[in-house]
């Protein structure tokens, strides 16, 4: 991986094509792992119910607001069958509009729907620590999308 | 000194061009300090409130006086005379029916406090920088998915809007409507005796609209619920971060995100502590790497001891050949099994043939029979 070299006090590198996040993760996280309207306090443990979390957990890794790339694992609109894959787009963080991607992953069954997700965030080197949360978030949505099919 | 980000200004009315690039002026660059900003929130919001005390009276006018010792009684003032239950009653003290409180309150208490003007100015430029940063302004609870770019900046022509309607219309093409429909969403009576005291009814905040000049826009503006409308020669923390929480929405006037490079020229702006917050890029960058030794390859760590004569795997380990060994007395076992079974059911399965096809057997044993004639 290639390392950032620090910067100078106050500089900030940017392009005036690309607009970056004011803050880094780290000090978003900060700002936000106590206090936020995502996060649900349950049985001692802490929950986060942003979009692109898998895990649903308030942790750095799993958060879906703060880092440059986040992986949203959704069910489809009622009556298609599969997973929508929902990826950040690492440009377009100050632009909620543009700032995710949304795949639609229906084919081939469960394992053509795994296997591309597999695919797609092998290929893309996406938060390969988030791989197997969302292989497992898919395949839960998908097994409760069968037993409607199965009736 | 540096570059800055550039921020795109929305057309806030139909058929208007939008583009126009601007630079993000340096409060947005500003420390955000939760910690500051919730101090300087708490005491600014002690500014607004009314005394409220208890009569000074309250509880002493009546002319009481302790019965001393000697009657079987408690040493409280009692109220004298006679001819009412409320001769020989107690009084004065917190602890009677009718008497004062404890600590009566009383107006000259402390209301307002007094709050260091750079602490003040501190933290409204981390509120202001908090209101930039997408994340923080989502965790606050607003809802902003669809909107083109934080921080928000429309035309100056939303300070010429004069109907309500044109208001909404604006909010809706601006993709902030989802937070109005949010506080519309939350609108509901408050728990408690704020009910009796005209607070009955309460509802979130939306967005804040930030202007420079009032053109009819506050009229346009102030029925639709959860909108808040500042200038911004006058921007107020407690409308730029609602109960201490860093990240309202804002939707800023172009000449006012103008006018923010002038009101916090550079100079006035509080110092970094961290020049770059970003501690992952600082853990992994050059000159860490270079002052830190190679990762040490994963160490072994101690290992839970099983017992190999009853788990088969950690046996193998030490004695490969004991699985063969084993393989052998399963194979041996299961062969003295099928030969008992056999030696002991002979019987019946003869009697099961006969019973099945007795024709055939017989038809069988004549052919045989048969045979052995011909012969």
């Amino acid at each position: 991986r290639k390392s950032r070299p620090l910067s100078s006090p106050g500089e900030r590198i940017s392009k005036a094509s690309e607009i970056q996040v004011m803050a880094s993760a780290d000090l978003q996280w900060e700002l936000i792992k106590r206090n936020s309207c995502f996060l649900v306090k349950r049985g001692r443990k802490a929950f986060s119910t942003e979009a692109g979390n898998l895990k649903c957990r308030n942790s750095f890794n799993s958060n879906g607001l703060i880092h440059r790339r986040t992986v949203g694992i959704e069910a489809p609109t009622a009556g298609k069958s599969g997973v929508v894959l929902v990826l950040r787009n690492q440009r377009q963080a100050n632009r909620p509009a543009r700032s995710h991607s949304q795949v639609p992953l229906q084919r081939r069954g469960p394992r053509g729907v795994l296997g591309s997700i597999k695919k797609i965030l092998r290929q893309r080197r996406y938060r390969r620590d988030l791989e197997l949360a969302a292989l497992r978030r898919a395949s839960a949505i998908m097994r409760g999308q069968r037993k409607i099919g199965g009736k | 000194m540096t570059s800055r980000p550039i921020v795109t200004v929305q057309a806030a009315k139909e058929g208007e061009k939008s583009g126009a690039s601007l630079a993000l002026p340096s409060v947005f660059r500003a420390p955000i300090r939760p910690d500051i900003l919730n101090f300087v929130h708490d005491q600014m919001r002690k500014n607004t409130r009314q005394p409220y005390a208890v009569h000074v009276k309250a509880g002493h006018q009546v002319s009481a006086e302790s019965w001393g010792t000697g009657r079987a009684v408690a040493r409280i003032p009692r109220v004298r005379g006679g001819g009412t239950s409320r001769s020989g009653q107690g009084a004065f003290g917190n602890m009677c029916r009718g008497g004062r409180m404890f600590a009566p309150t009383k107006t000259w208490r402390k209301w307002h406090r007094r709050i260091n003007v750079q602490q003040r100015r501190f933290a409204v430029a981390s509120a202001i920088a908090a209101t930039g940063v997408t994340s923080l302004v989502m965790a606050r609870g607003h809802r902003i998915e669809k909107i083109s770019e934080v921080p928000l900046v429309v035309s100056d022509s939303v300070q010429d809007l004069k109907k309500t309607k044109e208001a909404v219309a604006f909010l809706k093409r601006v993709k902030a409507w989802p937070d109005i429909q949010k506080v519309y969403a939350s609108q509901r009576f408050r728990a408690g005796r704020g009910k009796m005291r005209n607070r009955a009814r309460i509802q979130k905040r939306g967005p804040l609209v930030i202007y420079a000049k009032d053109n009819g826009l506050c009229r346009a503006f102030r029925n639709i619920p959860g909108v808040t409308l500042i200038c911004v020669s006058r921007l107020n923390l407690l409308k730029l971060a609602p109960g201490g929480h860093l990240g309202r929405f804002v939707i800023w006037s172009e000449s006012a995100f103008r006018q923010l490079d002038q009101i916090y020229a550079k100079s006035k702006l509080p110092d970094n502590k961290m020049a770059s917050t970003d501690l992952t890029g600082i853990l992994r960058s050059d000159e860490v790497k270079a002052a830190v030794r190679p990762r040490q390859a994963r160490q072994a760590r101690a290992v839970l001891k099983k017992n190999p004569l009853k788990n088969v795997n950690v046996m193998a380990k030490l004695n490969p050949y004991a699985l063969v060994l084993k393989r052998k007395a399963i194979l041996a076992q299961r062969k003295a099994l099928a030969k008992k079974r056999k030696a002991d059911a002979p019987a019946s399965s003869q009697k099961q043939q006969q019973k099945k096809q007795p024709a055939a057997k017989k038809a069988k044993q004549a052919a045989v029979k048969g045979k052995a004639v011909k012969k």
